[in-house]
């Protein structure tokens, strides 16, 4: 028996002694303690100087309510004013009868202002974290961040997931914007001289704060919308493109792979959509200039015409011909513009610093040599997809 | 000396695991930011060093066969000489289990528990620890095999479900680095793991057969593991946010996404990972123990399993400030400290063996 | 905070040795795991009484003083 003892119940009560040890006592969380935060708004106050961070916190009987329609508030917004983001967690515990959990947050809204200050000391905060969310999308907002941050939005109840959501669609579907538009993706930048293109938002018309809001049927009113993008050299916001050089500074990143095209024929509409684009970049070095070859190809959809002529393959190659065209045109165009602001929008000082061999020394050490580069653009597109038509209505 | 016995395949894993360990975590973002994107290179030439290391402590093995390397040097050197080196060793082998449980600490500390002090988890881990080795090493080698399969598949979901963020622009531009000045900067690889392995001579006598037939395969191995994990590393995180980071490794498994409901499954990851370091720390708290043993010729290990609890938990809280510190020392220090223990108190017992079976006539070792 | 831990640990060093004593292990046990847990005695007496020193400096110190 006292053999049994030693061998068998001394080591189970000492594994359960041990057990005593309770590491979950010191770090316990339990979640009806919690503050869940699901978007965090950041801006500056000019006067003062201190941040102004907004942390967006779920109410939990509000999103239970909201599926019964009782009409309570599934998300409460405290603002906090300091002069380091560390001192964030301190303030809520003063006002917040929750504790602070800002692990699972889905979104983080940053004001324009704030961008083009310039952000390292957030992100050097944020990546130091023990709990710390680096792949979260970040958005810039024009609109002021207190109503981005105290509009409710309708079908989706969370209003940081709402717009995540909106996000992720946008690849598949338009073009609009990347899913490497997270925080890390900003990070991975700061020193090197690529551009990051951060999605650009705004509250439609203005934002409606009261839960009521959610019974109105109009659903853009108050609503979070995508409205172009924010550029970014390393942390600091240097402008703003629309939707459409968002979607062609994406496609010739190689991060849209699908885009929506408008093209003007004979004075006829069509909506074509774009898909599977691959690009291929070549950079070389002649006479001490860098030369980009771009060759584009790209499967395209009809959507609709309303050119009144039948599908035939003359008519698929005036489209793949006009698709050409306004493509190598737009880029020349986008090439144009970056280089009038001093924005290296084709990535070209990315791709000179990742080439390797002694000629690429010079090209390195000069910062600006990308402003020389002589591009060669080749577009290869077919129509793949027609829809269900063989041949258009012509109201005759 | 226990009577035990372990097979070739579970010395290969023990090594494996001794190797890897905190390795796979610690020095991932170190030699990222020394290397770049060249990185998954340097394991290569430093795992070949420590081959050739492994292969020369094996020719002392097989000198004395049936001896650990304690029971080397008070045999070579006699009581009074082998008897100091003996003790340095086994100070050594205490020291790498306070490294160990310190690393496990830090890691639990930093990153999923900030709250616990620190000594919880010392002390828990260390109790297990000592429970393995009162066990004896063919519980710690079975409890090696059943864990491993575990981790690697861990591993191998953890870098599956990342591969969605791979870049291989991430590592351009290739084959840039100055390649005698990283050889000289990254030279602490060779010292932690590589030297930190002699604490396995320990275990020589009790695997079946020659123990270089699982001791170099295992290193090799471990050695392709850590150049796999670092080329993951820069392909999924790119070298400029994993040169900032201490684990890069859990950041990517923070950073995972399997689907959009499955996210943020860090925690459950990191808990199997840390039987790794578990692994590494029943070795190291094991060979400390039967070291202790051979050294004052003690007949029962549970004597001093748990002395050696209570000062390894406290070596462990003074053994480094930070993590600064440590980073600073080991870039001066690791290299020196390591390799006089790897190296060159082994190359003296060779020649001192050799000398004593030359010139003294009728002396040989033999079989004990 | 010294005095107390020091209490509690004497005390339990105490019972260890009682507890192998008693279990008839042979002296060179006891002694090891004597001088074992008297080292890790003053080990954690350095940190409760927050005396400032590290291993690894003293390593560190040694190294430089040899010339390594």
């Amino acid at each position: 028996m006292s053999g049994i003892l030693r061998k068998r119940i001394v080591p189970l009560v000492a594994a359960l002694a041990v057990s005593f040890g309770l590491t979950g006592c010191w770090d316990i969380v339990e979640v009806n303690q919690l503050a869940i935060i699901n978007m965090i708004g950041i801006d500056r106050n000019p006067d003062t100087g201190n941040l102004i961070v907004y942390y967006q916190a779920i109410n939990p009987t509000g999103i239970i309510a909201q599926q019964r329609s009782d009409g309570k508030a599934p998300v409460y917004t405290f603002k906090f004013e300091k002069s380091s983001p560390a001192a964030f967690e301190e303030a809520a515990a003063g006002i917040m009868p929750r504790k602070l959990f800002p692990d699972h947050f889905q979104a983080i809204v940053v004001s324009r202002r704030l961008a083009e200050e310039g952000l390292l000391d957030i992100f050097n905060y944020n990546e130091n974290k023990n709990n710390r969310r680096s792949n979260v999308d970040v958005f810039i907002t024009n609109s002021p961040i207190s109503e981005v941050m105290n509009t409710y939005v309708p079908m989706e109840k969370l209003p940081g997931r709402s717009i995540r959501s909106t996000l992720e669609m946008q690849p598949k579907f338009t073009g609009r914007a990347s899913q490497d538009a997270q925080l890390r993706d900003v990070l991975e930048h700061l020193e090197s001289p690529e551009l990051t293109v951060v999605p650009l938002i705004r509250v439609d018309k203005r934002n409606t704060p009261n839960v009521n809001r959610l019974e109105d049927i109009r659903g853009n009113i108050g609503n979070l919308m995508l409205v172009g993008g924010a550029l970014f050299r390393k942390d600091r916001m240097i402008g703003e493109l629309d939707t459409e050089r968002v979607k062609l500074f994406l496609t010739l990143k190689g991060e849209s792979r699908n885009i929506y095209k408008e093209l003007k024929i004979d004075g006829h509409n069509l909506s074509i959509r774009a898909e599977n684009i691959r690009v291929k970049r070549k950079l070389t070095l002649k006479d001490g200039t860098p030369n980009l070859k771009l060759t584009i190809r790209s499967d395209l959809a009809l959507l609709m015409q309303n050119m009144g002529l039948d599908l035939n393959v003359e008519t698929m190659n005036r489209i793949n011909q006009k698709f050409e065209q306004q493509l190598t045109d737009e880029i020349v165009r986008l090439m144009e513009e970056g280089k009038s602001k001093g924005w290296d929008l084709l990535g070209v000082a990315g791709d000179i610093q990742r080439k390797r061999g002694s000629e690429w020394k010079d090209a390195k050490r000069d910062e600006e040599i990308w402003r020389h580069t002589k591009l060669g653009i080749e577009v290869v597109c077919k129509v793949r997809t027609l829809g269900t038509m063989a041949h258009p209505y012509k109201g005759e | 000396m226990e009577r035990a016995t372990i097979s070739q395949w579970q010395f290969f894993i023990i090594t494996l695991n001794f190797t890897l360990g905190t390795t796979f975590f610690i020095r991932p973002g170190v030699l990222i930011a020394t290397a770049k994107q060249d990185a998954w290179i340097v394991p290569w030439w430093v795992g070949a060093a420590g081959l050739a290391t492994a292969w020369m402590w094996l020719n002392l093995y097989r000198l004395h066969p049936g001896r650990s390397i304690i029971q080397i040097c008070t045999s070579t050197a006699g009581k009074a000489v082998g008897g100091f080196f003996a003790l340095l060793y086994a100070f050594f082998f205490i020291q790498i289990t306070a490294w160990v449980t310190r690393n496990l600490g830090d890691f639990m500390k930093t990153t999923l528990m900030p709250e616990t002090p620190i000594s919880v988890f010392h002390l828990m881990f260390l109790v297990i620890a000592a429970y393995a080795a009162c066990k004896g090493v063919e519980t710690i080698a079975r409890v090696n095999e059943s864990l491993t399969l575990l981790l690697g598949f861990t591993f191998v979901m953890v870098v599956l479900f990342s591969l969605t963020e791979w870049e291989w622009k991430r590592f351009e531009p290739a084959l840039q680095m100055d390649f005698w000045k990283t050889v000289k900067d990254t030279r602490s690889l060779y010292g932690f793991p590589y030297m930190e392995m002699i604490s396995l001579a320990m275990l020589f006598p009790y695997v079946k057969g020659n123990p270089g037939k699982s001791l170099l395969p295992g290193i090799a191995a471990a050695t392709g593991l850590l150049s796999l994990i670092i080329f993951f590393t820069i392909g999924i995180l790119g070298v400029y946010r994993a040169s900032h980071l201490i684990y890069p490794l859990y950041i990517i498994a923070e950073e995972l996404r399997a689907a959009p409901f499955i996210e943020h499954v860090e925690a459950a990851i990191a808990v199997v990972w840390l039987s790794s370091l578990f692994l590494k720390l029943s070795i190291a708290f094991y060979c400390s123990t039967i070291a202790l043993c051979d050294l004052f010729g003690l007949k029962n290990r549970s004597r001093i399993a748990l002395p050696l609890v209570f000062l390894v938990s406290g070596l462990a809280i003074t053994i480094m400030e930070n993590n600064v510190v440590n980073a600073q020392w080991d870039m001066r220090y690791t290299f020196t400290y390591f390799s006089l223990f790897g190296v060159v108190f082994p190359v003296v017992l060779l020649v001192w063996t050799g000398v004593r079976n030359r010139f003294i006539p009728g002396h040989k070792e033999g079989a004990s | 905070m010294i005095i107390r831990y020091s209490i509690c640990s004497v005390l339990a060093m105490a019972a260890w040795l009682v507890y192998i004593v008693s279990r008839k292990s042979p002296p060179r046990d006891i002694a090891v795991s004597a001088a074992i847990a008297l080292l890790g005695f003053v080990v954690w007496l350095s940190i409760v009484a927050g005396w400032d020193w590290n291993l690894s400096t003293w390593i560190a110190w040694i190294i430089d003083r040899t010339g390594l």
